[in-house]
């Protein structure tokens, strides 16, 4: 498996829990090279993610935070944007309604963990710093 | 050489409108433009609604996203953020050929077929007295105009809700638009309280718009795909395209449409009454000349202003220039979280509000509620400050009650703010924007946009955010070339005529002296329906 691959099935898998068909990875490496130029261009967090996929929901949480324009969040993003924009993935993105009860439970507890994978992502990524190499 | 009676260059809501009152009160007419289209992404998108598109259609990434990804922005908001790839042609061209340097001032202009009305929201709200403040002109001047294109375009709304102190009749209206779920369940909130909501100033409505929910004009019915960002397959929003298909069928010897081609300056015959055109056409770089008798420039406040300086030798000279300052807020409407939604629904503005600050209707806010749903899901993921995944999560869960109320506020001129043409190679003309609103008027903004968002929570909508685009971003553009009783050369007479000539008369947003806060497009229309009819009778 390429580097490429793994980037794509690393992403693709965190974001949907499995790996899209083999048309899915052209697309977002045509996204990649149309939008930031060279596809093998990564940060020191996108490099850590490839080499420790356990640390990618840090990392994402992490990047909203502090490093909004890193290029693991800009490849989550594109590849977000080109699994929504098919109809077998559609209905991952489309809008689910919950009960209020579910919501009450539900909003709070993602609030929760999504606030402390923040945190620690933002406090990962000050250990990561760019050019530190891989 | 190419005769006409009367040449109109621009086929965007300005220019259709003056063309037809020339052709209805019999005039020969040449319409020139550059007529960008999009023979591109139009074809792909199938006549489906958005999540039929969506579930089924395997090429849907080609217009969604953009064969170059042009759809997928990255960094802060920016203006123009709203064009969707196929709407991308309407800027295309213009970016190319006749750029504006405006450092923060975002100026989007257009060489497309139909002009920035290509893309437009439909917003029709007409001025009233109060709006004209500074016009020499009143609602009753106006009001035939408003009639007329109302019949022409096809304007939907409710006549008698709150917001008809603040519009004034419209003949002809047709009836409201569906609401979708948000919109109907704020309404129904206001309306329990709507006396007290018009004591703090405050007054909701449906939205007006040149959108066909019956049939009308040959357009419509409405099959509320919502796809109007990103398709006309319905024809129900109104479009300047339309108009122009009209006028070849209405009046083939009367009317020529000239597409393919860039104006670039004119030349009057004082002596002779005439004016001479000089364009070029795009595709092979000929010089193409065309005389008239009279001239109605409609290229949009900055292609107008690059015309008249390049014809003028207006070098260095400073025009002032409005813009309507624009804030969004995204906002999640507690009524409908956790409910589910109908799908058939369109895309435009949902309510109409007006918020009158100091009770005087002097200084009128327009802001207008729209959902959230048919510019996918990835742009508010974006925009979150949480992890991708988790934000995924999150929003998919919200997007369905999450509405974004636009607020746009009132302009007037000011030193600080204007535009100047330089000189640049050959016969061209570069502009520049400098752009310097005082701090008087930015902190009314910041006052009256507190009362927004105290409203907001009122109707039972918590605000998450205020974005601001920064300046440029409503598109609203207008003021270089004022209209006034007297005036310089830089000024129009209230028939439109600009002073410096004899026979160029101006129909877009360069002549408005003052800018409220409705969406300036429908008066730009009826104006240009009046300029016309003016050019008509100067001809007798």
């Amino acid at each position: 498996m390429s580097a490429n691959d793994r980037e794509f099935a690393l992403l693709a898998r965190y974001l949907i829990g499995s790996v899209p068909p083999a048309r899915f990875r052209a697309r977002y490496e045509s996204g990649c090279r149309a939008l930031f130029g060279d596809p093998a261009a990564h940060s020191a967090a996108l490099r850590l993610a490839l080499r420790r996929p356990a640390l990618l929901p840090l990392l994402d949480a992490g990047c909203a935070l502090r490093r909004r324009e890193d290029p693991l969040r800009q490849r989550l993003l594109l590849l977000t944007a080109i699994l929504e924009a098919s109809p077998e993935y559609a209905d991952v993105f489309l809008p689910r309604t919950l009960t209020w009860p579910k919501l009450l439970l539900a909003l709070p507890l993602r609030g929760v963990f999504a606030a402390a994978k923040a945190l620690a992502g933002a406090v990962l990524l000050l250990a990561v710093r760019e050019g530190a190499g891989p | 050489m190419i005769p006409a009676e009367v040449i109109v260059v621009g086929s965007g809501a300005s220019g259709v409108h003056a063309a037809q009152a020339l052709l209805e009160a019999g005039r020969r007419v040449v319409l020139v433009d550059a007529g960008e289209k999009d023979a591109h992404y139009a074809p792909l998108i199938p006549a489906k609604d958005f999540l039929t598109l969506r579930r089924t259609d395997p090429g849907q990434h080609r217009y969604f996203l953009g064969d170059d990804f042009e759809g997928v922005p990255f960094g802060p908001v920016r203006v123009g953020a709203q064009l969707t790839p196929p709407r991308q042609f309407i800027t295309r061209l213009a970016d190319r050929l006749a750029p504006v340097l405006s450092g923060e001032f975002a100026a989007m202009t257009s060489l497309a077929l139909g002009g920035l009305a290509a893309g437009w929201g439909a917003a029709s709200l007409p001025f009233i007295d109060d709006d004209l403040q500074g016009f020499p002109l009143s609602r009753a001047d106006l009001q035939p105009h408003y009639d007329r294109v109302a019949a022409r375009i096809g304007v939907c709304g409710d006549a008698h809700d709150a917001l008809a102190p603040f519009m004034g009749p419209v003949n002809g209206m047709l009836p409201p638009a569906r609401l979708d779920s948000n919109a109907a369940s704020i309404l129904k909130r206001y309306r329990r309280r709507s006396e007290a909501f018009a004591r703090a100033g405050l007054h909701v409505g449906r939205a007006r718009l040149a959108f066909c929910t019956v049939r009308h004009a040959g357009r419509g019915p409405a099959r509320y795909h919502d796809m109007d960002f990103w398709s006309d397959h319905e024809r129900a929003v109104y479009r300047p395209r339309y108009t122009i298909e009209e006028l070849q069928r209405r009046f083939p010897d009367q009317f020529v449409l000239m597409m393919g081609c860039l104006a670039g300056s004119f030349e009057e015959d004082e002596r002779a009454g005439t004016v001479r055109l000089h364009c070029t056409e795009i595709a092979t770089g000929e010089r193409v000349v065309i005389d008239g008798q009279r001239l109605i420039l409609a290229a949009g406040v900055f292609g107008t202003a690059r015309l008249v300086a390049a014809s003028l030798g207006w070098d260095g000279r400073r025009l002032p220039l409005l813009c309507n300052p624009y804030t969004y807020f995204p906002a999640l409407n507690f009524n409908r979280i956790g409910a589910p939604a109908a799908n058939r629904r369109h895309s435009l503005s949902q309510l109409q509000m007006i918020h009158d600050p100091d009770g005087t209707r002097r200084h009128l806010l327009s802001p207008q509620l729209y959902s959230y749903r048919s510019l996918l899901l990835f742009k508010l993921v974006k925009e979150a400050f949480l992890g991708v995944r988790d934000s995924i999560g999150v929003l998919r869960e919200l997007s369905e009650s999450f509405v974004i109320l636009g607020v746009h506020h009132e302009d007037r001129p000011h030193p600080g703010k204007y535009v100047v043409a330089r000189k640049a190679s050959g016969d061209s003309v570069a502009l520049e924007v400098h752009w310097q609103p005082t701090a008087s008027a930015e902190r009314a903004q910041q006052r009256h946009e507190a009362r927004i968002r105290r409203f907001l929570l009122q109707l039972g909508c918590l605000p998450v955010g205020a974005v601001r685009p920064g300046p440029g971003s409503s598109i609203h553009y207008a003021g270089t070339f004022p209209m006034c009783e007297r005036g310089g050369a830089a000024t129009c007479t209230p028939e439109g005529l600009l002073r410096a000539t004899k026979s160029v008369f101006l129909a877009d947003g360069s002549t408005f002296p003052h800018l409220p806060a409705k969406g300036l497009t429908f008066t730009l229309m009826a104006n240009a329906d009046r300029v016309g009819g003016a050019v008509a009778r100067s001809l007798r």
